[in-house]
């Protein structure tokens, strides 16, 4: 039983990190078919007769290569996508080859905690720690890459190689956990919990440390229930999941209702702009933490509180150039872009003591 | 010939039920699938596929049958997604993951709960991978039945939801209940990718959505002939795929088959793959680019809403369809 709860904390831990940055990125889908197809690896390993660790590895790393080397050229969904029906197809046809491990694949798939060895503990641990240690390596590059991508293209941060990195790492440290816990659990264990910490904060590094700990205790929660009740851990993880993500919507919800419209936020100087960037994420209840500083100007137009109270300002629409790497630079510099009829009308109002100052495409505030 | 067709290939009953089966669902997924590559649903459209399996598994327990379960539980999964709720492309995609989590979780339940009662344990391996030879002609008629209302209800929507995906701004302005219309699509999705799972299991059904029509994207002119070489690429590779199932009956380890989905799988993503090479006697990339990106130029200066709305949706139309990316 000890056995079971190190392993079972270790994962928590691995899925709560990974599981933030793949909700944070938006790349769900890579996390859910990553592991899952991984299991194909397996299948494959134990038909050639070799460690089947090797051939989580192996699959896991060539779905990872594979999604961020295609998904520069198209849709990342769509590889994703084809990514996982291949792996799966290849391991149908090892199933059927090998006949006898068509058993396994329930174990495979959802896991089997309660049969974890001592010899399996150390390395599951080990992996839970690297993890933690590589992602906080990378930590800021990767928080700053993941929320605002054309800011860390603009400030030279190379968002392709840290999308690699950052889906290998997730690959490794989620596929070999994979006959211990199970491909389904450990999806359910990544999305559930950092979905519901990202509803409850808008602070990266509490959000995070949220994430863990909801992981955790939806692990340690659901081993026990599992323990009393004989039924599947992965039932217990994948309901509890939602019901955070739950909890944490109707928590959003209650708190975007109280909220009361605050003066603007002061923009950070040019100097301060990157700390600004984790040191002041908008802590208004509808930016959910998601934005950090240009998106704080974003932020008025887009609260429903505000706009229900200010009936005058229109959300801006999704193209807005302040997403635009050259609208962030104007950003920098105390300006702002604004190429829209609607939006350009309102401007002045949401940002007092701007004026236009030019109108060429793009209709340019400068800020006193 | 014989080479290519093994005897008794067209007088096998198993295969021409193969053969009708895996037709209507590589339409209604071609089809369908060409407005979920358009959307990125893509993960909706696979996780609906598991979701689905919930509902068979759960089904399988009460002893109702199983098309019902897949049915139900995929337009029950369509509906609490919808109803999460996120319009933003991340967001969806955390909703969605949040919906395929507690679908798991349940279907671990059911598929336990399933082994205590029968001690089947392959169940969950058919469930997941399915098996074309092993459908029950019962199924045939509902399963078209389905596909028929999938494909009319996209036909439906077709106008509208080309125009509220490729721009939500310009559709709203235009009147369209652009949420209206992507919850009728996505139960349509669930109706089309249930079916296709309950027969052909979750995996291949995947690859039928989302292969033929990625693939229909990059090569065809205009969303209409995406769809049809969509349906056309669907078609060509099940039968290819259950032709060459049939085969390999021969081959190595003998007087073992080797599974449908797998050659299914392995032409979708051949052909996607080879929709990337340069076309011969077509303009070089750069021209196609710069000519993209002039158009790209040209819609973003266009003058908002009224006439200008249908003739700028329909550029937008056209620019999707040549390059998805």
């Amino acid at each position: 039983m000890m056995n079971t709860w190190i392993t079972a904390s270790a994962v928590a831990v691995i899925a709560g990190v990974t599981g933030f940055f793949a909700v944070l990125r938006g790349s769900t889908f890579a996390a859910h078919a990553i592991p899952n197809g991984a299991f194909a690896g397996a299948a494959g390993a134990s038909l050639l007769g070799i460690n089947v660790i090797w051939g989580l590895a192996v699959f896991a790393v060539a779905g990872a290569l594979g999604i961020g080397a295609l998904g520069r050229r198209a849709r990342h969904d769509v590889v994703t996508a084809l990514a996982l029906v291949l792996m799966l197809g290849l391991g149908a046809l090892f199933v059927s080859v090998s006949t006898e491990y068509a058993d396994e694949t329930y174990s495979l798939l959802f896991g089997e905690v309660f049969g974890v060895s001592g010899a399996e503990v150390l390395p599951i641990a080990g992996l839970g720690i690297a993890s933690i240690a590589v992602i906080g390596a990378v930590f800021r590059r990767l928080m700053l890459a993941s929320a605002m991508p054309e800011v860390a293209d603009a400030r030279g941060v190379s968002t392709r190689s840290l999308e690699v990195y950052f889906l290998v790492v997730m690959a490794l440290a989620t596929s070999m956990t994979v006959p211990v816990v199970g491909a389904l659990l450990m999806f359910s264990l990544m999305i559930g919990p950092a979905a519901a910490a990202r509803s409850f904060t808008g602070r990266p590094g509490l959000a995070m440390a949220l994430s863990v700990a909801i992981a955790l205790v939806t692990v340690w929660a659901g081993i026990a229930l599992s323990y009393r009740t004989n039924w599947p851990l992965g039932f217990y993880v994948g309901v509890m999941g939602a019901g955070f993500f739950l909890l944490g919507r109707c928590w959003a919800a209650v708190r975007q209702r109280r909220a009361v419209a605050s003066p603007l936020p002061v923009l950070p100087n040019e100097s301060g702009y990157l700390p600004g960037l984790i040191a002041l994420p908008c802590r208004r209840p509808c930016c959910a933490g998601r934005s950090a500083v240009p998106a704080v100007l974003l932020c008025r137009p887009l609260c429903p509180a505000r706009a229900s109270a200010q009936p005058a300002a229109p959300a801006a629409p999704d193209n807005f150039p302040q997403k635009t790497a050259a609208g962030l630079l104007m950003a920098r510099r105390g300006e702002s872009s604004v190429c829209d009829d609607e939006t350009s009308d309102v401007w002045p109002q949401l940002w007092p003591g701007s004026r236009r100052t030019r109108c060429d495409g793009f209709r340019l505030h400068r800020r006193r | 010939m014989h080479y290519l067709f093994a005897p008794g290939l067209l007088s096998s009953g198993p295969v021409r039920v193969a053969l009708l089966v895996g037709t209507v669902v590589a339409i209604t997924s071609g089809v369908t699938g060409v407005f979920t590559v358009i959307r990125g649903q893509s993960f909706a459209g696979h996780s609906l596929a598991d979701v689905a399996t919930t509902g068979g598994a759960g089904a399988f327990l009460v002893g109702v049958n199983q098309f019902w379960g897949f049915l139900a539980a995929g337009v029950a999964g369509a509906a609490l997604m919808e109803a999460i709720g996120v319009q933003r492309r991340r967001g969806r995609d955390v909703a969605t993951g949040v919906v395929l989590g507690g679908a798991l979780g349940a279907a671990a339940l059911f598929l336990y709960l399933g082994t205590q009662r029968t001690s089947v344990t392959g169940a969950s391996f058919t469930i997941l991978f399915g098996s074309m030879f092993v459908i029950s002609p019962d199924t045939v008629p509902a399963l078209i039945a389905s596909g028929v209302v999938a494909l009319l209800t996209v036909a439906v929507l077709a106008r509208v939801l080309l125009l509220s995906s490729l721009s939500p701004e310009l559709a709203a302005a235009r009147g369209v209940r652009v949420r209206l219309a992507g919850a009728a699509y996505l139960i349509a999705l669930a109706v089309s990718v249930s079916l296709s799972a309950v027969v052909i299991g979750a995996v291949l059904s995947t690859a039928l959505l989302i292969g033929p029509a990625a693939t229909a994207l990059r090569v065809a002119r205009g969303p209409a002939r995406a769809m049809a070489a969509s349906a056309a690429i669907g078609v060509a590779v099940t039968w290819l795929g259950v032709v060459l199932a049939y085969d390999s009956y021969y081959w190595p380890p003998h007087g073992h088959g080797w599974p449908v989905s797998f050659f299914v799988v392995v032409l979708v993503v051949l052909g996607y793959l080879l929709s990337y090479l340069p076309r011969p006697g077509g303009r070089p990339r750069a021209a196609r680019r710069r000519e993209a990106a002039h158009e790209a130029g040209h819609e973003a200066g266009h003058e908002a809403g009224h006439e200008a709305g249908r003739e700028a949706g329909r550029e937008a139309e056209r620019d999707a369809a040549c390059s998805p990316a």
